[in-house]
């Protein structure tokens, strides 16, 4: 089967599935070759709390980029001794980080969006590309409605970058559903929630919103919103009417 | 290379010494063979503020251990650029942080002594074993009266696990001294000593004091 065509298939046959059923299905469809990334997000937590209750095998990992909250790595040990799972945690080379900080220093995604790029990269993404190594497919909990980036979310996408499917057991459910599911089921969650930051990355690239702000507007702030993503969910290309947009339809 | 010269005649000769000469004499006995260890403690921040003002090109090297508070990053940020330098930053070896969090747990410190060190280990000690390859000594911001495992400091002691001599030019200096200084030069440092710490380190191991 092409690589679209899974999509289309599983987009099919999971069209009305609860995100329980997606992932029992990824489970057992993706055997041993799918793995969930937490960010540790509201949502993520929610689905960490799926696989744990139901038991699924499906290994969970993380990325410490090394500057995280202390809230984050809080919540990291709460959740793992709450479920009793062991969540895998990568972290960046320190050549790569080394050798970076020591050409634009410790703080360089304020220089510039290509700095800033470079720091997701060695802190994110080549460690989660050292993560997806041998897999088929990986699930995330986007959801449709987080921030202009994040408009329109399915169930399945095709990841270009990773070359795998990319599952998204949430992508139907609003912010509300998270927070309904959290609370019924006591799951534990980041307390920075609570203070006003509804998407929680790096400390030093993450700020609390205001009312009626965007939900991504607290990360990399001084950037433009189309450009508030790290590159690991290469949203920027999926903005209705974006150039990116406009070019990837042409 | 190591240094040969006797800890004892190290200290008589350094005897009476202030801080910026033991310094410059560091400096002009093992040039290029020596480094400042600064955790941003206000007695690293004025070591460093002494090293800059005094043109000394001593070079400075942090460990940052993944497990830093947000402020410390800020902190090294605006000490470059106050300083027109970029320190170098040590960071732990991603395979053993990766490993022992596996088998112990993000925050395995707080479960035994013997986690915590192996914490410290991985986080601190390593990096700072590969940040010393090539120098005969290293200078710290050590001094006296600093709590129950540094209650006697000297400016120069030999360091039997690094296998170098260790440079302590705050020994004799006690807290408030730094405190002035840091202050008088205008010596950046951590907000959180605003808010009660007395200390500097990894996050989660260190709270306010009384």
């Amino acid at each position: 089967m092409t690589q679209p065509e899974t999509v289309q298939t599983l987009l099919a046959e999971l069209g009305d599935a609860t995100p329980e059923e997606v992932l029992a299905d990824a489970a057992r469809r993706f055997a041993g070759r799918v793995a969930f990334a937490s960010s540790l997000g509201a949502e993520d937590q929610v689905l960490t709390h799926m696989i744990a209750t139901a038991g699924l095998d499906i290994p969970i990992f993380t990325l410490d980029t090394g500057r995280l909250y202390p809230e984050t790595y809080d919540l990291l040990d709460r959740t793992a001794k709450n479920y009793d799972l062991c969540i895998k945690t990568y972290f960046p080379a320190a050549a790569e980080v080394e050798k970076m900080v020591d050409k634009d220093g410790v703080n360089l995604f304020r220089d510039s969006i290509e700095a800033r790029h470079r720091c997701c990269e060695v802190r994110k993404i080549l460690p989660l590309r050292r993560a997806q190594l041998e897999l088929g497919a990986w699930i995330c909990g986007l959801r449709s409605g987080q921030g202009l980036t994040r408009q329109k979310v399915e169930i399945a996408e095709w990841d270009q970058l990773a070359d795998m499917v990319k599952i998204n057991p949430l992508a139907s459910w609003d912010e509300a559903r998270v927070w309904d599911f959290i609370r019924a089921n006591d799951v534990p969650y980041n307390p920075l929630h609570d203070q006003g930051f509804p998407s929680i990355g790096c400390a030093p690239c993450t700020r609390a919103v205001a009312d009626g702000e965007d939900w991504r507007a607290g990360r990399w702030w001084w950037e433009l919103p189309e450009h508030r993503e790290c590159g690991l969910h290469d949203r920027a290309a999926r903005i209705p009417g974006s150039a990116a947009d406009a070019t990837a339809n042409a | 290379m190591t240094v040969d010269e006797p800890v004892a005649d190290i200290l008589a000769r350094l005897q009476g010494l202030s801080a910026e000469e033991i310094l410059a004499d560091a400096v002009a006995r093992y040039p290029g063979r020596v480094a400042l260890a600064s955790s941003l403690s206000p007695e690293d921040q004025a070591l460093t503020h002494m090293i800059a003002a005094g043109g000394l090109g001593i070079p400075i090297f942090t460990l940052d251990t993944g497990r830093l508070h947000p402020e410390a990053h800020e902190l090294i940020d605006r000490t470059n650029k106050r300083y027109g330098f970029r320190m170098r930053v040590y960071c732990p070896d991603a395979a053993e942080v990766e490993q022992m969090v596996a088998d112990n747990g993000i925050d395995l410190f707080r479960d035994s002594e013997f986690l915590r060190q192996l914490c410290c280990e991985t986080r601190k000690t390593r990096p700072l074993r590969r940040a010393q390859i090539g120098l005969d000594a290293w200078i710290c911001g050590l001094r006296g009266g600093r709590g129950a495992t540094s209650e006697s400091v000297e400016p120069a002691e030999w360091d039997s696990e690094a296998g170098l001599l260790k440079l302590n030019p705050l020994a004799g200096w006690d807290e408030v001294r730094v405190w002035d200084y840091v202050r008088a030069h205008d010596v950046p440092y951590s907000p959180l000593y605003d808010q009660g710490f007395t200390t500097v380190d990894c996050a989660p191991c260190l709270r306010a004091g009384a």
